[in-house]
Parts: structure tokens; sequence; C-alpha cells
């Protein structure tokens, strides 16, 4: 039968990951109108920075000697050495961890900046198809210059959790990547009620505006995609602990595109709507996963469930193209508030 | 029976209301001019007969039928044409082929008559058939388009401001061709002009728009002469 | 010296992406969204034709019309089902582009499973298959006859695309309908009738083209899509809205591809050849940040000019 609480503690950890990028996704577009296809590059590099980095780094720490030339083959064995080197220190671990959270968003926020030269110059159409072939420029970068994550091998990634057992160990490591979750998605939503916020849904709204207004639409463009892509990097490091690999294909933009599936299923230009759509995706996408294994058909199960999901994308589309949660119109003073203060000023 | 017959016309975009309660009539052979200031609603009441704009109350007749709730392509082939000001050509075709794509509806061996006699009507044409739009100036562009309309033998024709921005010798030349279509073709016209004088002059009726309201409605030669609105609205001196 | 073997590859590739190109350019030029799917129409053509020549045992070349149906029927479906919907309902660019990336994704996973079902239930080999080829001697040089096949059809195709488009009146309505879809339907011409036709010969170029693939490149479902980087490199060095453009783009492409991976995997560069797809990502950049609008919008007289005032 189905083991409840690993199901529930697995949904978890994958709902923190898909939320923090659907999150991310939700400010660039969302709120500031900025087509990101390219989200499998941003979430790529966080996972990269801690694939390339983990046994690197603590190796060392561990006493271990890493042969760069022998890394890609006996990635798997250094990182086991270093799990177990992390389950008795469980401070270094978590050091560690907190480190690769700050260079995986460090990294994210560059390739962000960098991806805001085109993002501020061209047209959507022309943005989307950069985006989405940049993305894959990475992936193919990934999966052939082996020193980064062992090219077409993939490399291992040490367990920073080593230091806990069993049931207990699922728990905290998906109680753990929740907060890190929530509080993404708590800094954005205070962002998109703030000043800011506003100025990014009038730089969505019309540029032209906001720079009548003497706003600098290149700069807050700049800002949205680099907190965005920082989210990103700091998801694709949780990711890569969590997996305990990485593999460059992971990243290809069938990854970008489910993140849209769940911010235009939600409803984009609502936060809430991304909590929600990320939501409703993992149970549809776990649910097929589930239930997969009770079948034998001719062919793979996987591709009916991305059938069945941009079906489904096109018919939201096209009859709920609002989404589950449709963006509400700003209200940062209550209406009625604002009457009792025009009647007090008159 | 008049050709046309504009029965209390309320016209506007959408929820928005730009015109009035219009009344008019034409009859073939006749010019109609709508004068009035910017923003009157002259365009809009010739887009609100001809099924662009949103009619919100009134009644539109063609030869006693009703046609207010028909699309534009189906009042096209009962014999209304429309130019609009802008966009009115398309300048990657040569001039051939946007006459080629004005008869679209007509047999082929019908299109090579009417385009002969459209030809001899307007000769200038016949110099430039092989060129393409965008190579044109902006007089020759108003002569195809001018060509355009009246490929299909319509009836009647709505022109929108036909000389706008062009040299005022060109604008003549224009205004000439128009008057031409009246007395050769029999035709019906409503002309939506500017340059007020010079319509109201070739015109044998006028309707002055103000505020999306009727002003005036009658005589072109006695609107030219009167001596409040010619010069409030019109900015004729009188 | 470069092997011959180089140019030849250069040619074909060249056509290829030339011919996927035309048909990326024409969906682009109705709807004026960048249709992700586009490369999977490719595949549509190459399985339809691939699954006849092994159940009858015919040779893929005779297949070319079977490919250019079903890809052009494939391209007229999603048109019909999805884009044109989406157009009435006067949805967002960014919207159109999600929808096409959903369509790939549909696309791919039917072909995907039909692939499998292939190899299991009928044993064919439905992945990584190539197609035996013949070959043309001419003087010292052994032509592929791929290379023969393909650029006879690009000729006739542009001969053809060029009669359609500048002598038919139906061509004509497609470029007036292209231009001003209002003043052509206040003309009388069904422009929705002119655009679904459009969508249809553009999935058929493609579709033909897919029937090369095999005779090279060892070909699986995402072959389509891998190739879209170049095509997108091809239509847009060609200004995305025209189709001269587009065969100049695919031929500058499909020859720097080549040519260019060839010269920097050898010495002194010696860099894996993996990273090809770099190459028309660089054209694709370039072309974006210093020519938006294609190789066709670049003023060559006034570069020039102001090159000779230099001198």
């Amino acid at each position: 039968m189905f083991d409840i609480i690993r199901i529930v503690v697995d949904f978890a950890a994958f709902y923190a990951i898909y939320l923090m990028l659907s999150v991310s996704l939700e400010l660039e577009y969302g709120e500031t109108g900025i087509s990101n296809f390219g989200k499998a590059m941003f979430f790529a590099a966080g996972a990269f920075t801690a694939g390339a980095l983990v046994i690197r780094l603590a190796g060392p720490i561990a006493g271990l000697i890493i042969s760069e030339s022998e890394l890609k083959l006996r990635s798997v064995y250094y990182s086991t050495l270093v799990s177990r080197y992390f389950a008795a220190h469980p401070g270094v671990a978590l050091a560690i961890l907190f480190l690769m959270l700050i260079l995986g968003a460090l990294f994210g926020a560059v390739l962000g900046y960098l991806a805001s030269y085109p993002a501020i110059r061209l047209r959507e159409d022309y943005l989307g198809i950069t985006l989405i072939a940049a993305s894959e420029l990475v992936r193919v970068i990934g999966r052939n210059y082996d020193p980064l994550i062992g090219g077409t091998l993939g490399t291992a990634v040490p367990d920073p959790f080593a230091w806990l057992m069993g049931r207990q160990r699922e728990i905290v490591v998906s109680t753990f990547m929740m907060i890190i979750a929530l509080t993404s998605f708590i800094v954005t939503a205070s962002l998109s009620r703030s000043p800011f916020g506003r100025l990014l849904r009038a730089v969505r709204d019309s540029e032209t505006a906001a720079e009548a207004l003497g706003k600098d639409v290149v700069k807050v463009r700049m800002k949205s995609l680099m907190i965005g892509s920082a989210i990103a990097g700091a998801a694709g490091v949780l990711y890569a602990f969590y997996m305990g690999f990485v593999h460059a294909d992971d990243f290809n933009p069938i990854k970008t595109f489910i993140v849209w599936v769940m911010v235009i299923i939600g409803g984009s230009g609502n936060i809430w709507g991304a909590a929600i759509g990320t939501f409703v995706y993992l149970l549809i996408d776990r649910g097929i996963a589930l239930v997969k294994h009770q079948f034998t058909l001719p062919f793979d199960i996987n591709y009916v469930s991305y059938a069945v999901l941009g079906t489904l994308l096109v018919a939201v589309l096209m009859f709920r193209p609002e989404g589950l949660l449709p963006e509400k119109p700003l209200s940062t003073i209550p209406r009625k508030i604002l009457k009792m203060r025009v009647k007090a000023q008159k | 029976m008049p050709l046309l017959d504009v029965d209390n016309l309320y016209v506007g975009y959408g929820k928005l209301q730009i015109v009035f309660g219009a009344n008019l009539e034409l009859n073939r052979g006749e010019i109609l001019v709508i004068v009035g200031p910017n923003g009157s609603g002259k365009s809009t009441l010739l887009k609100g007969i001809i099924g662009l704009a949103t009619v919100h109350k009134g009644r539109i007749f063609f030869e006693g039928k009703d046609i207010t709730r028909k699309p534009p392509h189906e009042k096209a082939r009962m014999g209304l044409a429309y130019l609009p000001q802008l966009e009115n050509t398309f300048e990657r075709l040569t001039v051939r082929e946007n006459l080629l794509m004005a008869g679209y509806t007509l047999q082929p061996s019908e299109y090579e008559g009417r385009l002969e006699e459209v030809l001899d009507f307007l000769p200038v044409v016949r110099e430039y058939l092989d060129r393409k739009v965008y190579t044109l100036s902006g007089g020759e562009r108003q002569m195809v388009a001018l060509a355009m309309a009246i490929i299909r033998s319509p009836k009647a024709i709505f022109l929108d401001e036909p000389t706008a921005a062009l040299a005022p010798k060109i604008a003549l030349q224009v205004l000439e061709k128009i008057t031409a279509l009246r007395d050769e073709f029999d035709l019906g016209i409503l002309l939506v002009e500017q340059n007020a004088r010079k319509a109201l002059e070739i015109g044998d009726r006028a309707l002055l728009l103000v505020a999306g309201k009727v002003a005036y409605y009658g005589d072109s030669g006695e609107l030219l002469k009167h001596p409040e609105l010619a010069q409030l609205y019109l900015g004729i001196a009188g | 010296m470069l092997p011959v073997t180089v140019l030849i590859d250069s040619l074909l590739y060249g056509n290829l992406i030339t011919l996927m190109a035309i048909g990326l350019t024409l969906t682009y030029l109705t709807l004026k969204i960048p249709n992700f799917a586009h490369g999977d129409l490719a595949m549509v053509g190459v399985y339809s034709a691939y699954t006849v020549a092994v159940f009858l045992n015919i040779n893929p070349y005779t297949l070319l019309p079977i490919a250019f149906l079903m890809g052009g029927l494939s391209a007229l479906g999603t048109y019909i089902l999805v884009y044109r919907p989406l157009f009435r309902k006067g949805a967002s660019i960014v919207v159109m582009m999600v929808a096409s990336i959903a369509v790939d994704i549909v696309i791919r996973s039917i072909l995907q499973i039909y692939a499998d079902i292939m190899s299991s239930t009928f044993n064919v080999y439905s992945r990584g298959f190539l197609f035996k080829d013949f070959s043309l001697n001419i003087y010292e040089v052994r032509l592929p006859g791929v290379l023969v096949i393909s650029s006879l059809t690009v000729l006739a195709i542009i001969v053809s695309l060029y009669l359609f488009l500048s002598k038919t009146r139906f061509g004509i309505a497609m470029r007036a309908a292209i231009e001003n879809p209002w003043l052509a339907s206040s003309l009388g011409i069904n422009v929705e009738l002119v655009y679904g036709i459009s969508w249809f010969i553009a999935g058929g170029i493609t579709g033909l083209a897919g029937v090369f693939l095999p005779f090279r490149i060892p070909t699986n479902p995402d072959l389509g899509w891998l190739m879209l980087l170049s095509v997108f490199a091809a239509s847009i060095l060609g200004g995305l809205e025209s189709l001269f453009g587009a065969i100049a783009g695919g031929y500058v492409v499909g020859f720097s591809e080549i040519l260019g991976i060839y010269v920097l995997s050898s010495p002194p560069f010696g860099i894996s050849t993996a990273y090809r797809p770099a190459i028309p990502f660089t054209i694709l950049i370039i072309t974006l940040l210093l020519a938006p609008r294609g190789i066709t919008s670049v003023e060559w007289n006034k570069i020039a000019t102001r090159l000779r005032r230099n001198v």
C-alpha cells in the first residue's frame, strides 16, 4: 500500500521547490510583464552551483583529497563520503547548505542581471525566443562541460541532513524546504503590496505612462528579474540537495513550461494564484506518478501526463484565461475609508 | 425614395457615445458634405453607417431596405463602398494587385471590364499600375484608393477625409475627381472633410456636426454663406 | 582546405533549415506569434513517411507528398483548434506563445507514444533510425541523393511559392490579408480561410523538410524541437516577416553551423561538437541586438557610404 506520510512529505518538498519557481515567475510575468521563457536556466543556475561546489568545498573539510580528473566518474563515491562526514558534523553541513543557498541565489541574480539586457530591449516574442534558446544553451553547456556537473553523467550531491535518520530526516528536510519557500512567498507578497509592487504593475500595464511619471522602467524590470531569478536559483539549490543528484537534462524547457502552467492555471497577477496553481499541478502530476506503476502499457505513461497537461493548459487559456484566482484590482486603501477621507476633505 | 436614409442614429465605440441622433438622406448623383470641428464625430458617423462603429439607436435604410445590423462586407456587396482615411491601400502590393483585391468578389471577366472603365476614369493610375504602393506619393495613393472604392460599381461611396495630408494642388485634383464621380457615374457620395470651404463648394448639401449633434442640415452653399455657423465652426470668414 | 563533405553537409543542412524557416515565417506572418511547436511539424512529416515506408517497404522519397499532407494537416489543426480561437478572443502574444509551447509538448508526447507503440507492439525500430540513400557520382565528387533531392525540393518550393504569391488571385489575397486583415475583409476576402491555408502550406513545407532528416541525422521525436533554435535564428536573421529573408537566413545559419563547428572542433580549437547550438544562438542574439528587423532591414547602402567615407 501507499505510505501516506511519505507521500505527504515528498509532496511538501516538491511543493516547496515549485512554489518558489512559480512565485518567481509570478513576480516577473504576473507583476512586471516580463515573459520569462527561460525559467529552467535560472533554476539550473542554483542546482549547478550545488552540484559543482558542495563536494569540492566540503571534501577538503572532511579530509578528502578530491581528484579533479576522477570527480566525474566518482562523484557518487565522494558524495557518500562527504555525507558521512556531514552525519557527524551537522554544523558544517548546515553552514554548507546555507552557503549554497546564498550562492545559488547570487548566481541566479547574476544570470537575471544578464538576462535583463535583452529583457529591457526586446519585444515579448523576441524575448521569449531568446530566453528559451539561452536556457537550452545553458543545458547544453552543463551536459558537455564535464568539470561543471559531470557532463552526461551528472553529479551526486551530498546530503546536508545526513545527521538525521529515517522518517525524522524526511520530515525535517521537507519542513526546512517549506520554510524557505514560505519565506520567498512572503517576501514576494509584501513586495507586491509595497510601492515597488505598484510600480511593477504600472510598468507592466503601460511602460510609457510609468516612464512619464519619471520612473526608471529599465531599473524596475532589471530588479524584478534579478529578484525572481535569485528565488529560482535558491529553488535550484534545494532541488539539487533533495534529489541528491544533478543532471543537466533535468533542466529542459519542460521545466519552464510546468512553471508557466502553474502560474496560468492559478491566475497570473495574483500571488495566491501561483500558490494554488502549484498545488493543483502537483496534485495532478504526483497523482499520475503514484498510479502509473499500477499499469502496464505499451508506452511510457509520462508522455500521457505531458499531453494531458498541455491540453489542460490550452483549455484554461481558452475558457478561463484569468486562472483560478484572477488578479484583484489594486486596493491598498479600502474604498470605504477612501470615500470617508474624500468627504472629510470636503 | 432616397438611396440612403439615416434615421435618428446614435453611434459610438462600445459604451462610449459620440454621435447623438443624426438624420440624413443621400440621393444618387449628389454629394453630401459632412463638416464640423475636430472630434465632433464626423468619421464616427460614417463608420456607424458602414458598420465599423457601434450603433446604439436608430435605423439605416439603403434603397428602402433596413441595413442597420448588416456586417460591413454584406453592405459592401449591396453597393456601399467605404474609403477609410488611413491604411486604405495595401502598401506592399502593386497598384494592379490592389485593384484586383478591391474587385475580389467580382467574376474575372466582369473585373477586366470594370478595371478598364475605372482606368479610363482615373487615367493617371494607369501610369503607376505596376508600382508597389509604398513607392507612391500621398496623392497617387489617394487616387489608387479612389479607384479601389469604385471598382465594384458601388451605388454610394463614403469618403473619410480623402484630401487629408495632401498638398493643396493635389487635394484639388482629388476633389475634382469626386465631383466627376457624381456626374459621370451618378453616385451618391458622403464626403467627410476637414477642408470645409473647398468641400462645401463642390457639395450639393451639407451637414454640420457639432459635439455629436447635427447643427445644420441643408444646402451646402447656404452653410458657406451662413454668417455665424461658417465662422464659428468652420473657420470660414464671412 | 575544407573537405568536400563539409560543404555538402552545409548545403544539405542549409536546405533543411531553409525549408523549415520558410514555414515558420509563413505562420509568423499571419498571427504574428512565434510558433514553438513548429519543429514538431517536421517530425509529424518524418514519422508519417517512415511508417508508410516501413510497412509498405517503399522508398521514402516517394512519400514526400504524404509528409507534406500530414505536416500541413497538423499545422492547420493547431491553427483551427488553438491559435484561431485564442486570436479571436484577443489573447496577448505571451499567451499565444505559452499555448504554442503547450502544443509543442502535446505533439511531441503523442509522437513519443507513437514511437513507443511502434517499437513495443510492431517491433519497428522507432528511435534513432536512418534512411538508406543512393548517391550520384559527378566527376570525382560523390553527391548523396538527399542533397540532390532536397536542393531540388527547395528550388521547387521557392519557385512555386513565388508564382503562387505573385501570380494567383488567392496568393495575392494572402499577401493582402497578411498586410492589412481589416482592409482585406472589408473588400470581401475571407481572412481566416486565407490564414488557414497559409498554416497548411507552412506545415506542409516543414513536413517535407522532416523526410530529409533521417538520411543524415538519427531521428527521434525530439529532433524537431532541437532544430527549432536554428530555424528561429534563420527566420529572425531574415527579419521574421520576409520569405526571401528566411531563405537567406536558412543558408547563412546552415553554413555557419556546419562550417563553424568543423573549424572550431579541429585544431587548434578542439572544441566539442556538442556546443554546436551555441552558433545559431550567437547569430540570434547578434541579430536581435544589432538589427532586430533582420538582414533585409539593414540599410547596406548607408553602411557602405559610411564605410567609404571613413576610409
